[in-house]
């Protein structure tokens, strides 16, 4: 992976805009909507990603920040990490497959992998934990359903960050829009 | 005679009564207090005439008024739509002022009343995961909070501090899975532990089979912990159940604390020796002195 200030820049602008999803969900949309599940926008910056770097760089960058998210929780990092390995192993494996460039593409892996992350993240917390967590259908539901509103505004902010600073390395860059 | 003014008769007798009338008009307004019969048609005829264009005139400046009136209105009425909602903004603003208000009174009046050191926090956000029950609150480690520092309401118990940053703090719900509290139920004084069980409120763990827990009984801490004062209120027995296989109770609780209510919190910096049993049980704890 080459390494240079321009790449740099791009990651910082990444990681702003990543802790500002992440803000937004836990104390914007709870002190404006409050009781109401909020969308999941911090896991469709990693989903980006994954779509848009080579695979090493993706995942090194995915682990990094959901680091940054568990800052943001009381989950421990021992039960974020593997849930997000599964999900990079997960869209690493379908982009590999199947891929065309285009927000459609973002829309199809964005809502899909929503979804996994609840289901990954359910199961390991059966397998793993002594007080699991509950299966909160509705709420992962309603979470998933106002993400799906949120997909293609962050597409387009994460373009145009890797468009801004002239991202040229990784995997399906170019004209995505 | 008549022929030096060259006048016939019908002249004559026209100019007769064109001197006559002025004469006769002098005279009828000598008596300026009696109706003359003659003047009554005239009367009634300019009455008449005047009342109709009075009319006229009434009815046009009436309804040009009306109309004047109705655009005024139409303006008056949007002055005093805008006014209606500024007025009920203020309204709404001041009422959340005087709730605020009410609310800061009782927290300083039990911060004032309370044995232990308190600081003031307000609430800034919740867990980014739907599986956890956490809160931000607007104090940290600048402030000296630590974690394990309990969390507490007015009504009571709302959970402790589990990681401190420097100006904010996260701090651990009863309902969140990873959480865990000492606590008794406060008619019995049977023993157990509060755990979290997710969005489903939570458990009352490790009471004794043999103990009488029934539905409505009150969980208050137990003081162990060194974390909360003992005695202050953390949930309501929902249901309990007794298992065939097993030694302990299953007893699920209702946090007395709904932390979606709640914006202004204490944590507790000192709770060592605190007994909070006579502010929320009067009665209980003069049964107990005795």
């Amino acid at each position: 992976m080459k390494f240079s200030g321009r790449s740099a820049l791009n990651l910082s602008f990444i990681l702003g805009f990543f802790v500002l999803c992440c803000a937004f969900q836990s104390t914007l949309w709870y002190q404006l909507v409050g009781k109401v599940p909020s969308p999941m926008l911090w896991v469709l910056v990693p989903l980006y990603i994954l779509i848009t770097r080579e695979t090493f760089s993706a995942l090194m960058i995915v682990y990094f920040l959901s680091f940054v998210a568990s800052r943001f929780s009381a989950v421990p990092l021992g039960s974020l990490l593997p849930t997000m390995a599964l999900l990079c192993g997960a869209v690493l494996t379908f982009r590999s497959r199947i891929f065309w460039r285009g927000s459609s593409y973002f829309f199809l892996v964005g809502s899909s992998g929503l979804i996994l992350f609840h289901a990954l993240f359910f199961l390991n917390s059966l397998i793993f934990e002594a007080n699991s967590t509950g299966f909160l259908l509705i709420d992962r539901l309603t979470q998933v359903i106002l993400s799906l509103g949120f997909i293609y505004p962050i597409f387009v902010v994460m373009k145009w960050i890797d468009r801004t600073f002239q991202y040229q390395e990784g995997f399906g860059t170019g004209d995505l829009i | 005679m008549f022929n030096f003014l060259n006048l016939n008769f019908r002249q004559f007798v026209l100019l007769i009564v064109a001197i006559a009338l002025p004469l006769l008009s002098i005279n009828v307004e000598q008596k300026k207090n009696e109706q003359n019969w003659i003047n009554k048609p005239f009367d009634l005829l300019v009455e008449s005439v005047q009342f109709a264009f009075f009319s006229f005139s009434h009815g046009v400046r009436s309804t040009t008024a009306e109309y004047l009136n109705l655009l005024n209105i139409k303006k008056d009425n949007a002055d005093l739509k805008i006014k209606n909602s500024e007025m009920s903004i203020r309204l709404a603003q001041l009422n959340e002022i005087k709730g605020e208000n009410e609310r800061l009174r009782k927290l300083l009046d039990f911060k004032e009343d309370s044995p232990m050191k308190l600081v003031a926090a307000k609430i800034m956000g919740g867990d980014l995961l739907e599986d956890h029950r956490t809160v931000t609150i607007n104090k940290g480690t600048a402030h000296g909070l630590r974690a394990g520092q309990g969390v507490i309401t007015l009504d009571g118990v709302l959970g402790y501090v589990f990681r401190p940053q420097m100006w904010t703090a996260k701090v651990m719900l009863l309902e969140d899975r990873y959480s865990v509290v000492d606590a008794v139920i406060q008619r019995t004084r049977a023993h157990g532990i509060v755990e979290g069980r997710g969005a489903g409120g939570c458990t009352l763990k490790y009471v004794e089979r043999s103990e009488d827990v029934r539905v409505g009984d009150i969980v208050v801490t137990g003081g162990l912990d060194q974390i909360f004062p003992k005695g202050f209120p953390i949930a309501v027995v929902e249901s309990v159940e007794r298992k065939t296989y097993s030694v302990s109770l299953k007893v699920d609780l209702r946090p007395v604390v709904d932390p979606n209510k709640v914006e202004e919190v204490f944590v507790i910096f000192n709770s060592e020796g605190t007994d909070m049993t006579e502010k929320f049980f009067p009665q209980e704890a003069k049964a107990q002195s005795l």
